[in-house]
């Protein structure tokens, strides 16, 4: 959008040690003594100086806005219980849970899903029967063997003392590559790692974790099984990015991996863990790593071999190097400057954490937990946009699509080329589409913005969907062709007084946007990926309406589209 | 800034809960850079923000659609902004500037906000200008929230060094986007 014109104020700049500057900056930059405060209030008395503080501030602000990101804004949960009309129960959060789970392939047949058709009345889960089936649990008090079905495999959850946590066993989402499968007196942090990671939610037990997801605790232990075998325990504090199915970034702290290889993925590759100063590969091992303030790493072999590979700051080529030393069983080496090894005795100052603590099921031994498996999906709707003509009031069946229901749409400007959908005016094209407990969908797009500066496109789910606008009221998730004022978002909230932000990224072009929604819980969650990436996510409020799956227009932006896909995997109950 | 509804013309106006949820959002970024204005030697400001904009939200029946949103939301984050300075001047003694100052940076930042969005677009190509090192060390302490003095001991140098340096930088910026924004009126 085009602001209206205004007359620009010119800063009239001093010179970089100009007394002014540097009483600024000494503001700006230290720990200012009042004696600075002072000298700069005497100075800001003049409204030439005046302008140039407000442009270094705005400076400064600018650069915080776009390289750290900022807390998005939330109604807390209990102010919104006090929003006129709007008196929505919030259900009590559940015990922190220490159990352990088992993730692992089923022998027996699955059972049959019940038909997938949309539109259907939604139905949301009700707590009393999940407190009924939670008190039943109990009753045995010793073994409590949990079974769901997902995509042919079964999340079993093993506890063996009370009291019994208050969770069940939920499935992977898709393109997710590790699961939370233990945690232990955890204080998660809001201070390290990526954006996404201090937005949003924390993960819990069960949680889906995806490729560049960070993890930052300030105390406790949180136990990782990745879908490569590795089970890695990271001890707060401690930030750790999960970058793959076989790698970990561990910014700081430490760690100590277990990896296990399964039949069938015995020709993976290795499991490692990278720090700001070297790469651990696992050559079939149990190990820990640690790495202190400075970056420097420590590792420490308990079982196996290890390889050791220092890198060197801004080498990106590593031939400066030293080469990579390895590591058996009780050895243990350490980094003293970046590129300089030390061998000692794994007796050394660092105690790792190897398992988690007494109290909590014996350590599973199975394969990798059960991730989303795309090809037992069922595809809901799917459209390549590829004909000519308007959107509106065509299926994506008609084009070869699946789905046989018809898009709403604006009149004009949403036109079908041979490269898929264009649509250059204000509004959005939905679907109808009521989800239903007990499933995973996967709502996705690939979107391209191709003018209308800070105007966006956005894909997501909303209730009543009019075409005249472009805004949506479930979950939704937004992409900007210029980032140059704002980041792209994504949003959800069961409505407009609920509505809550989270702050995406800078990145434009194409790109494929995801909106995962599991309904499979009590509480129903959506999870916003661009371009499999995590930018967070969030419980979605009970009151939430969901009558519509959109892909909207904002504004001048021009829009293109050419896959568009509402899959939903089967139910797990 | 544009939002999701709105663009940040600051006299549009909100007609519904829903714009003005819209409104808040459009704007967030104004308030967080008028929050840094008011107290740039605070390096995290987010649960400040979050006050405010909860304020915001508790208050925008009282909000005036016909009106622009930004001053009026600045009135709540001036009036946050003191009470966080006076807890924090209580608590720990922290220094900050006098209420009269911060009513002049406030009525001041007001009129400044005309040329925001210029100001912005240009930040960008200049960062483009600066030499990799430069732009890492703007990097390093804007991204972060790591101290002055723990950069500069990790960088091997002194604080004072390090505060030379990033004035330097700054004025390097802002000659920059002066340069880009003169130029454009220009044309």
């Amino acid at each position: 959008m085009t602001s209206p014109p205004r007359s620009r104020i010119s800063v009239p700049l001093p010179s970089p040690d100009a007394d002014l500057f540097t009483a600024i900056c000494t503001i700006c930059d230290g720990q200012p003594t009042r004696a600075d405060f002072d000298r700069l209030e005497q100075l800001l008395q003049d409204p030439a100086a005046m302008t140039v503080y407000l442009a270094v501030t705005e400076l400064d602000a600018s650069l915080r806005w776009k390289l750290r990101g900022h807390t998005p804004w939330q109604v807390p949960a209990d102010t919104r219980l006090r929003l006129p009309g709007r008196d929505v129960p919030t259900p009590p959060q559940a015990a922190a849970p220490t159990p352990r789970v088992l993730c692992r392939k089923r022998a027996a047949p699955r059972q049959a899903a019940p038909p997938i058709s949309a539109p259907a009345p939604a139905r949301r889960p009700q707590p009393a029967a999940l407190g009924s089936v939670l008190r039943r649990v109990a009753l045995f008090g010793v073994a409590v063997l949990t079974a769901a079905t997902i995509g042919g495999g079964i999340a079993y959850v093993s506890v063996k003392k009370s009291p019994i946590p208050t969770v069940t066993p939920r499935p992977r989402l898709p393109g997710s590559i590790a699961c939370v499968t233990s945690l232990h007196d955890v204080t998660w942090s809001r201070d390290a790692g990526n954006d996404a990671a201090k937005t949003s939610p924390h993960p819990d037990l069960f949680a889906s974790l995806f490729p560049g997801q960070w993890l930052a605790l300030d105390r406790g232990l949180v136990e990782i099984t990745f879908d490569s075998g590795a089970r890695v325990i990271l001890e707060g504090p401690i930030a750790c990015e999960i970058a793959s199915a076989f790698v970990a970034r561990l910014d700081r702290g430490r760690l100590t991996a277990t990896v296990v290889k399964h039949a069938g993925v015995a020709a993976s590759p290795r499991f490692t863990v990278e720090t700001p100063t070297a790469t651990v590969t696992d050559i079939g091992t149990s190990f820990g790593v640690a790495v202190n303030e400075a970056g420097l790493t420590d590792v420490s072999v308990f079982d196996g071999l290890v390889d050791l590979l220092p890198r060197l700051a801004g080498d990106a080529t590593g031939n400066s190097a030293p080469a990579a030393i390895r590591l058996a069983t009780g050895e243990a080496a350490a980094l003293t400057a970046p590129g300089k090894i030390s061998r000692r005795s794994a007796r050394g100052p660092i105690a790792f954490t190897r398992s988690m603590p007494k109290g909590s099921p014996s350590a599973p031994t199975g394969p990798s937990p059960i991730p989303w498996d795309t090809a037992r999906a069922t595809t809901i709707y799917r459209d390549a946009f590829q004909g000519s003509g308007q959107l509106a009031g065509s299926s994506p069946s008609r084009r070869g699509g699946t789905g046989d229901a018809t898009w709403t749409a604006p009149a004009t400007q949403w036109d079908l080329t041979d490269n898929g959908l264009i649509a250059s005016s204000r509004g959005k094209a939905s679907l109808p589409f009521v989800p239903q407990t007990g499933r995973i969908y996967r709502l996705e797009a690939t979107v391209n913005v191709t003018a209308g500066g800070n105007d966006w496109a956005a894909i997501g789910f909303s209730g009543a969907a009019a075409p005249d606008d472009p805004a949506m009221t479930a979950a939704w998730i937004l992409q900007r062709h210029s980032t140059d004022l704002d980041p792209n978002l994504s949003f959800f909230g069961s409505d407009a007084q609920n509505l809550r932000l989270i702050t995406g990224d800078s990145v434009t072009g194409r790109r494929t946007l995801t909106i995962l929604l599991d309904a499979t819980q009590r509480q129903w969650t959506v999870t916003f990926l661009a371009d499999g990436r995590p930018l967070g996510g969030g419980v979605l409020p009970a009151a939430t309406q969901i009558a519509s799956i959109c892909l909207a227009c904002q504004g001048q932006a021009t829009v293109s589209c050419d896959d568009f896909s509402l899959l939903v995997m089967e139910s797990i109950r | 800034m544009g939002s999701p509804q709105h663009n940040n013309s600051s006299g549009e106006a909100t007609s519904s809960q829903s714009g003005f949820v819209a409104a808040l959002l459009a704007h967030h970024r104004g308030i967080h850079a008028f929050l840094v204005a008011l107290l740039p030697h605070e390096d995290d400001l987010d649960d400040l923000q979050q006050q405010v904009c909860l304020a915001l939200w508790e208050k925008r029946e009282q909000y005036d659609a016909a009106r622009p949103f930004l001053p009026w939301a600045y009135a709540f984050a001036r009036n946050h902004a003191l009470k966080y300075l006076e807890a924090k001047s209580r608590e720990r003694g922290i220094q900050h500037f006098s209420g009269p100052l911060l009513e002049q940076i406030a009525f001041a930042r007001e009129a400044f906000d005309a040329s925001i969005e210029e100001r912005r677009r240009a930040l960008d190509a200049c960062l483009q200008r600066l030499r990799p090192e430069q732009r890492e060390l703007i990097r390093e302490r804007f991204a972060g929230q790591r101290s002055l003095k723990d950069l500069a001991a990790s960088s091997g140098v002194s604080p004072a060094s390090l505060t030379m340096r990033l004035q330097r930088l700054r004025h390097a910026l802002l000659r920059c986007i002066e340069q880009a924004l003169a130029a454009k009126e220009a044309t």
